[in-house]
């Protein structure tokens, strides 16, 4: 019950192989935009080591977005591909779950501490994606995980600011774009910025980008306890409809 | 097949091109014998924008590869077992595109472990014709027209080819869909003005025919410029005469260089590849005066003319025998070019250019 | 700052004359109707920047790299364009990085690209003459605009101020 999971959904490269209780082998490339290069040399160097064909495995997840749309789609066409000669399913999983997740897994005692976790992505041209997550541990939930309740979006810092402040609650911001926009978000009452706080913490990876190793974790937990699998289909969000107005051409 | 096992007329390769806006999967066996030959169009998608866009291209490439190839295997009657080796365009083209033919072909040939071969999209242009038409006589003269490039090759046989000249500014396709948009005659171009042309005067207005006489280098952007200058100035100028006369110009140029190449290379054959090469007055140009001059003629089909993934297959099996494979770290690259960069690409050129 | 190009070899005399004051980073967008010589531009610049490739019209690919001159040179068209994301994934600030990077068409894409050059051109009276606006958007270019002022005062018809 082994899965392979693969992020490509931001600048970097990151895939792990493993179940729900363990990763068995992770790779995370830093270097940016490498995603088409890199990925099959890193799947085939942890399968390798872990003396295994894509044939062992019993699912593929991947990063579906919302992110860098070149990326994306290196990720979900290999996990496809590589998925349906296998003859395995593929789950897809979208990237601000991802990241929340990792926000989870890094630094517990900060996810506490908030009452919504805010996974915040760049998207460029002064726009963010964001989610909303809750915090369910005292709840019947089987596991500690966050339930999203808020579908990824995308839209100006300024919409994401007044989305927060509507929900009135202590909140997590964590992700690349928390980053980007610290100085606007801070504003914000109630809300802390992941590593903030915990500021001495020295987390064992970057928790403002997904990775794979939680990727995996997700999509182990919804293999295993059956639930409808998400399709890999990309969460570009933008439509590609922002027209180029063109007037001399 | 292992890594290292003789590649023969029994090679069954996989071919896979995204370059621009034809999603594209065939089996080739032994490098000629095409079991299948799958293209999925996104013109009608694009129409509406009058020209490729990428990022629309590049969606759509990822909803169609896998059920392309799923076709292309099922067409063949051959199971995912049977594939020996991938054949991927790897440039150039756009970037975006070229990306998720490049991650499926990547990934099925380690699934399968099987060879990888990176295909330049322009050398697999020369396999064309030989697909089409197993017996062509060498030495061949090629001139390969499309929306990026304008390129005369002299060929020896498969592998075996040198540039003799090329588009020193604007391809010859991409002189056709401006033309067609400036006079707004619709997309795609190349047909766009070949209809308005078969109603226009091609005598209507004499354009220049830029460096007609000179080497076998072509240049197409002055002409463009002297179309739109002439419309600017005669604003009521039909259309058709415009198309008719333009067409005209350029195939004068394209036809007068190929001829002068065979003659100056003792060619057996002319050849035509790229889009470009279903335009009508093109094709009865080049039979006309190749017959004159005696040279046999391959006039690709149309299906083979335009892109497709037979000849990436068919290039990448004589990749494979005479090169051997590509690495599983190679990229795409966008503004790949002939000759001096296929070297590169099937070194694994890891390098992916700077985007 | 306006220019005037009596002919072909003066338009060529001017994108040498800007090529001369690039540097690593900068971007210089090329604005004006089909058929102006926005490639024609880019070819005499890298001549200038001693680049002996051919420049070809990169429309086709939306982005031709050309090593080997004394800066490298990135040719950008946004011609084939249709939405602004897609300016955005050329990542121009990526390719500036590594050199100068010549857009074409890139005042569609005003906003997306940082600092720059703009070099507006329109066909004259005559088919080969041409008029230029030459506008720098943002800071980057001021250090150096009294210097490319003077070295194209030759070309200057009327100096209205910068806009």
């Amino acid at each position: 019950m082994k899965l392979l999971a693969i992020d490509t959904a931001t600048e970097q490269v990151s895939v792990a192989v493993g179940d729900a209780e363990r990763v068995e082998a992770a790779l995370h490339v830093a270097s940016d935009r490498r995603h088409v290069e890199a990925l099959i040399p890193a799947i085939q160097l942890l399968l390798g080591n872990l003396g295994m064909t894509v044939h062992d495995l019993s699912a593929i997840a991947v990063d579906i977005g919302p992110g860098l749309f070149t990326g994306m789609r290196v990720g979900i066409t290999t996990a496809r591909t590589l998925a349906n000669l296998a003859e395995i399913p593929v789950v897809g999983i979208d990237s601000l779950s991802v990241v929340a997740h990792g926000a989870m897994a890094a630094s517990p005692v900060d996810v506490d501490d908030a009452d919504i976790v805010v996974p915040i992505l760049d998207a460029r041209r002064s726009q963010v994606y964001w989610s909303m997550h809750r915090d369910n541990f005292s709840s019947f939930s089987s596991s500690n995980e966050l339930e999203e309740v808020r579908r990824p979006r995308v839209g100006d810092v300024a919409e994401l600011l007044e989305d927060v402040m509507d929900r009135g609650q202590r909140a997590l911001i964590v992700g690349t774009g928390a980053n980007r926009y610290a100085e606007q978000l801070a504003s914000c009452p109630d809300t802390v910025r992941m590593g903030d706080r915990s500021g001495s913490t020295v987390f064992s990876f970057d928790p403002h980008v997904p990775h794979a190793s939680v990727l995996l974790r997700l999509a182990a937990r919804k293999v295993e306890t059956g639930a409808a699998l998400d399709p890999a289909e990309p969460l570009y969000l933008r439509p590609p409809d922002a027209e180029i107005n063109w007037v001399t051409r | 097949m292992s890594r290292n096992a003789p590649v023969t007329d029994a090679t069954v390769v996989l071919g896979i091109e995204t370059s621009c806006d034809e999603t594209a999967a065939a089996i080739v066996m032994g490098g000629t014998d095409v079991l299948s030959s799958v293209v999925s169009s996104q013109i009608d998608i694009h129409a509406k924008f009058g020209g490729v866009v990428p990022e629309i291209a590049s969606r759509a490439h990822l909803e169609l590869i896998g059920p392309v190839v799923a076709e292309a295997l099922d067409t063949a009657h051959i199971h995912n077992e049977r594939i020996d080796a991938v054949a991927v365009t790897v440039g150039p083209g756009l970037i975006g595109a070229l990306l998720v033919g490049v991650a499926a072909a990547k990934a099925t040939a380690f699934a399968l472990d099987v060879p990888l071969i990176g295909v330049n999209h322009l050398e697999a242009h020369l396999y064309a014709a030989l697909l089409d038409d197993p017996n062509l006589e060498f030495p061949a003269v090629v001139l390969l027209v499309s929306g990026g490039n304008t390129l005369l090759l002299s060929m020896d046989g498969p592998g075996n080819y040198r540039l003799l000249g090329a588009t020193i500014d604007d391809a010859a396709g991409e002189a056709f869909d401006k033309v067609a948009r400036f006079l707004d005659l619709g997309y795609p171009g190349g047909p766009a003005v070949d209809a308005a042309a078969q109603r226009g005067n091609p005598r209507a207005v004499d354009f220049p025919r830029a460096m007609m006489h000179d080497g076998l280098d072509f240049s197409f952007s002055g002409l463009k410029t002297a179309v739109m200058n002439h419309v600017r100035k005669h604003p009521d100028v039909s259309s058709d005469d415009v198309a008719a006369s333009f067409q005209t110009a350029v195939v004068d140029v394209l036809v007068a260089k190929l001829m002068r190449a065979a003659r100056e290379t003792s060619a057996r054959s002319v050849v035509l590849g790229g889009g470009v090469a279903a335009n009508s007055l093109l094709r009865s140009e080049v039979e006309r005066l190749a017959a004159a001059d005696g040279f046999r003629v391959a006039l690709p089909s149309r299906a083979m003319c335009t892109d497709n993934a037979a000849m990436i297959a068919a290039a990448g099996w004589y990749r494979l025998r005479d090169n051997g494979p590509s690495g599983l770290d190679i990229g795409a690259v966008p503004n790949l070019s002939l000759v001096t960069d296929t070297v590169r690409t099937n070194r694994a050129a890891s390098h992916r250019d700077r985007r | 700052m306006y220019l005037h190009a009596d002919n072909l070899s003066d338009t060529a005399d001017i994108a040498r004359a800007v090529a001369g004051f690039l540097r690593t980073g900068d971007v210089v967008v090329l604005a004006g109707e089909m058929g102006t010589g926005k490639t024609a531009f880019t070819q005499a610049a890298a001549t200038a920047l001693g680049i002996d490739e051919p420049v070809t019209s990169p429309t086709f690919n939306l982005v031709h790299t050309y090593r080997g001159g004394a800066l490298t040179l990135h040719h950008v068209d946004l011609y084939r364009l249709s939405h602004t994301d897609e300016i955005e994934d050329l990542a121009i600030d990526e390719l500036a990085r590594t050199g100068a990077v010549f857009v074409e068409w890139g005042d569609v894409g005003d906003d997306l690209i940082g600092d720059h050059l703009e070099v507006r051109i329109a066909v004259g009276e005559a088919d080969d003459q041409r008029d230029f606006a030459l506008r720098s958007v943002g800071r980057r270019w001021d250090a150096r605009w009294d210097k490319i002022r003077s070295a194209l005062s030759g070309f200057m018809v009327d100096d209205w101020g910068d806009l």
